[in-house]
């Protein structure tokens, strides 16, 4: 062993500290190369590992058991939808998620995800944030918007740094606050709202856009003697400061802009209401009047997209228009006839397949009408809930002047009432909805339930989430059969439940095979006696306390319960059933599987399939529009009143690349129906290495990380001691945000090009940097 | 360029040996060696001319699996070359896959030690797999199954800044 030693290449680290190591030094021959690993940058942080030895104290590692950089290299892999649960596994954890270095390692290594930030705003005003990731297809809250942005109008916002999503001026709600000056972000990796130095200027419905990592704001209005404002300002995130640049030509309230070749292009309404055109060249800081072909034939919102400037043109569905620049003119480049079909090929099964028009016939025929006609036994069907009164939980499942659907129940109201439970497919201990049975009641019967299987009658199972994301409007999935007391339709319906997630197809069997009543029932935690009630026919009267459970508003459905993912919500699905009502459109149909095997794994793809074209249909379709339209109306009359002759929509637009897609997106002045922000995880985009142009950012930006829902995916999250402690701050302790300011300075300061950080050189250790700002906090 | 190891003491069938921390001696194929990217570069560099390697990092049961994985890649790889050499279609790669899923379901300890001396010795493809098993093994749990299955203390970052 020692002549070998003696003639062997030694492969020692040169971490002195091990035993084997220092023992090999020994036997190096002096003339032979020491060969060190070569060490993968990727994963060897060095400086970053011996800045935290340093400092380690009592750290214990990332992983214990293994050196931290290659836990790195494994927690970097985690995607992102998991990082928000990451964050509270430990401190140490949530430091390397919340510095600089995790997010751009994640970009370097090119494992990045980008999510989408949508704002919403419901009917009563309150405007909130979600995030949409395109890879698992999920929607995700962000936390509150702080108070004085929840119901403003006319404000902008704009992602600078990758990370941070701003928002700024606005008005308040409140006449006599009115304007504001008001600036605060959002940071993905804190998943927090945190403030920042107010604008020079109070202003509202202005315009806004970010070159080179810069935000500009320009006119709008504000109160006071000087409505109209002539105005610019920029905000460089790196200074921390709001700077003057030129004054436009005119006072302007921009109703449109982009970025295109480097230029910013606004379009907008004068004192006198005279339509106007300005372009800001951001290089040498100066506004010309501009009146040629691009701007002229430009009226929506646009998007600086692959060196092509495309502008919607959805006045009835969703079209794009592209400019050419050699002819100065705007021509048709896409019309996807999207319009406002809210059809989801939801189930196209493999058996005949009928479709059912929710309007015709579900909210206004009795089941032996819908049935009539066809051979099938069951129907499956998404609707919406209806509440019976304004807050209450009762919910309304009239079918007019048919009768009634009538829930089996225990003798509770329906909200304090338990119900059988559907659980988590990957956690059979996670309550993820609950399914009911309920009877038609024909109009002038009692409520009565299937008797001894003699009498014909109609069953709905109806499959509703434990938890909706707030604003949402409330989906079940309900499946009709002709309820005969047999087995059979006990057991069918207890098979699909036991397959718990809704999803998880390789549980569910065709009728044909499942297993009869009792193993079904053994395996689904259902009350006896309903169990009984079904079997041995007992009947019960629930109408009094239970009223009637009937369905009614059945214009709307989703894919979402269907998938077993309640934020798979199309966001806007509450816009979509409230203001687009049209009892005529047979695109409210819904394409039902009347069928013997479903099969569940397709209905399933389907659905996610459906719910991810209803988000894009969502985005890109009449539903902003008519939203903004509303908005337009309210809130700027002198904009409604050239409705003719200048843009219908108030929308700028984004591009999202990774998924082609082209969003509306409603920031820039106007009180904003939708916002797209496409977002990745690192650090801030190269300026101008591509433009996503769109007023208020969108460039590809980074790492708005991790909005989550406690309520469904995170069960021992704590969502509120995470925000509240935050969100107070924001209103009264200027504190921690000056805090954070000083946080990102350092970072740039010491970290000007953080994605070099693993070439060795600038390796800011930002959980050290963290660790000494953390204790402002407190 | 390998012809400048001095061919003539070399056997028909290039070996190296591979000496693990403890002391046991895996005579590899040359080739098989050669998936470790250190090992590679070491025979690259003309000052290194012997065949013997000693990996003080490596445990033998590790070096073990190690091997195994690397001669199945060397050997699935000639296959899979073959294959499309003669355009028969072949799964190859997904058998390849298949066996590297298999192959890396191992206890947590076993991961962590193959893990790093796929590091050390850096054979990527091993690393990556190893490393991704990890981020797989944390994905889809929650935090408390999280610190459990990683044997992470508790030091809830919540509480204590909320008490401050």
């Amino acid at each position: 062993m020692q002549n070998a030693v003696d003639t062997t290449a030694c492969f020692c680290r040169v971490d002195g500290g091990l035993k084997t190591v220092a023992g090999a030094k020994r036997f190096v021959p002096g003339t032979k190369l020491c060969l060190q690993p070569d060490i993968k940058p990727s994963i060897h942080p060095s400086k970053h590992r011996a800045g935290r030895d340093d400092r380690s104290r009592s750290q214990s590692p990332l992983l214990p058991g293994l050196p931290d950089d290659i836990a790195i290299a494994c927690l970097i892999r985690v995607p992102r939808v998991e990082h928000r649960k990451l964050r509270l596994v430990c401190k140490r954890w949530y430091r390397l998620l919340v510095g600089n270095f995790f997010y751009s390692l994640r970009k370097s290594l090119g494992i990045a995800e980008e999510w989408i930030y949508v704002i919403k705003r419901d009917r009563d005003g309150k405007i909130s944030w979600h995030a949409f990731d395109p890879v698992y297809q999920l929607w995700l809250p962000l936390p509150p918007v702080p108070k004085e942005y929840s119901e403003a109008l006319g404000f902008g916002c704009a992602v600078l740094s990758g990370c941070h999503l701003y928002l700024f001026g606005g008005k308040n709600k409140d006449p006599l606050k009115g304007s504001m000056r008001r600036v605060i972000f959002y940071s993905a990796r804190t998943n927090k709202w945190h403030r920042a130095p107010d604008m020079l200027r109070r202003r509202h419905f202005f315009g806004a856009c970010v070159m080179n990592n810069c935000l500009y704001v320009a006119g709008g209005e504000s109160e006071g003697v000087h409505r109209f404002l002539r105005s610019a300002e920029v905000y460089d995130p790196n200074k921390n400061r709001w700077s003057f640049v030129a004054d436009m030509g005119t006072s302007m309230v921009p109703f449109i802009g982009v970025v295109y070749n480097g230029r910013w292009f606004l379009k907008g309404l004068g004192s006198h209401r005279q339509v106007l055109s300005e372009v800001y060249h951001p290089e040498n800081d100066v506004w010309y009047p501009v009146s040629n072909g691009m701007v002229s034939g430009w009226r929506n919102p646009s998007a600086f997209l692959d060196g092509h400037l495309y502008a919607l043109d959805c006045k009835d569905g969703c079209k794009l228009r592209i400019y050419n620049s050699d002819t100065d003119s705007w021509s048709k480049h896409i019309d996807s006839k999207l319009h406002m079909e809210l059809t989801l090929p939801i189930f196209q099964g493999n058996l005949a397949a009928k479709k059912l028009s929710f309007e015709s016939e579900l909210e206004n025929e009795s089941p032996t009408e819908i049935f009539n006609g066809t051979t099938a036994t069951e129907l499956y069907f998404f609707t919406v809930f209806k509440k019976k009164f304004g807050h209450g939980v009762r919910m309304d499942r009239t079918v007019r002047g048919k009768g009634t659907w009538t829930a089996q129940y225990n003798g509770k109201s329906e909200g304090g009432c338990k119900f059988p439970a559907i659980y988590d497919p990957n956690d059979k201990s996670v309550e993820i909805g609950h399914w009911k049975n309920l009877s038609f009641t024909p109009k002038g019967e009692k409520a009565r339930f299937v008797v001894n299987g003699k009498k014909e009658s109609w069953v709905m199972h109806e499959y509703t989430l434990k938890e909706y994301p707030p604003g949402k409007d409330v989906f079940a999935l309900c499946r009709i059969s002709k309820g005969r007391s047999d087995n059979r339709a006990s057991s069918s319906s207890c098979a699909f439940v036991s397959s718990k997630g809704l999803e998880e197809n390789d549980e569910y069997q065709p009728r044909e095979k499942r297993p009869r009543t009792t193993t079904a029932l053994a395996s689904v935690p259902m009350s006896p006696s309903t169990t009984s009630a079904f079997n041995e026919g007992v009947t019960t009267s629930p109408t009094n306390s239970y009223g009637n459970l009937l369905q009614q508003d059945h214009n709307q459905f989703s894919a979402s319960c269907m998938s077993g993912m309640p934020m798979q919500q199309p966001g806007l699905g509450k816009n979509a059933s409230q203001e687009a009502p049209q009892p005529n459109d047979t695109s409210n149909n819904l394409d039902s599987l009347l069928d013997n095997d479903i099969d569940w794994e397709s209905v399933y793809l389907k659905a996610s399939q459906a719910s991810q074209e209803d988000c894009q249909q969502n985005f890109d379709g009449n539903l902003l529009q008519q939203d903004h339209n509303q908005v337009l109306t309210s809130s700027m009359p002198n904009v409604e009143l050239n409705r003719n002759s200048v843009p219908s929509l108030h929308m700028p637009m984004a591009s999202l690349d990774s998924v082609k897609s082209y969003l509306a997106d409603g920031s820039l002045g106007s009180t904003s129906g939708v916002v797209a922000v496409p977002l990745d995880g690192g650090l801030m985009q190269q300026a101008g290495d591509e433009n996503f142009a769109s007023q208020e950012a969108p460039e590809p930006s980074d790492m708005l990380d991790d909005a989550y829902d406690p309520s469904i995916f995170c069960e021992d999250l704590d969502w509120n001691s995470m925000h509240l402690s935050e969100l107070p701050a924001l209103e009264q302790d200027p504190q921690p945000v000056n805090m954070l300011m000083d946080f990102s300075e350092l970072l740039f300061e010491e970290d000007p090009q953080p994605v070099n950080m693993l070439g060795g050189n600038s390796n800011v250790d930002s959980t050290l940097l963290h660790d000494m700002l953390m204790p402002n906090f407190s | 360029m390998k012809d400048s190891f001095n061919p003539s003491i070399e056997p028909p069938k290039k070996t190296v040996t591979l000496v693990s921390s403890d002391g046991y001696d895996f005579e590899v194929e040359e080739e098989v060696a050669l998936e470790s990217q250190v090992i590679k570069d070491g025979f690259e560099d003309k000052a290194v001319d012997d065949r013997e390697y000693l990996l003080f990092n490596v445990h033998s049961d590790t070096l073990e699996l190690i091997i195994k994985y690397c001669e199945k890649h060397v050997s699935s790889r000639k296959s899979i070359s073959a294959a499309a050499a003669s355009s028969s279609s072949s799964n190859g790669e997904e058998a390849l896959k298949e066996w590297d899923e298999h192959f890396i379901s191992v206890d947590t300890n076993t991961l962590y030690d193959i893990l790093m001396a796929a590091d050390y010795l850096n054979i990527k493809s091993l690393l990556d797999l190893a490393i991704q098993k990890v981020a797989d093994t944390i994905h889809g749990r929650s935090p408390e199954q999280i610190r459990k299955k990683f044997n992470i203390e508790n030091d809830s970052i919540i509480d204590p800044w909320a008490s401050e």
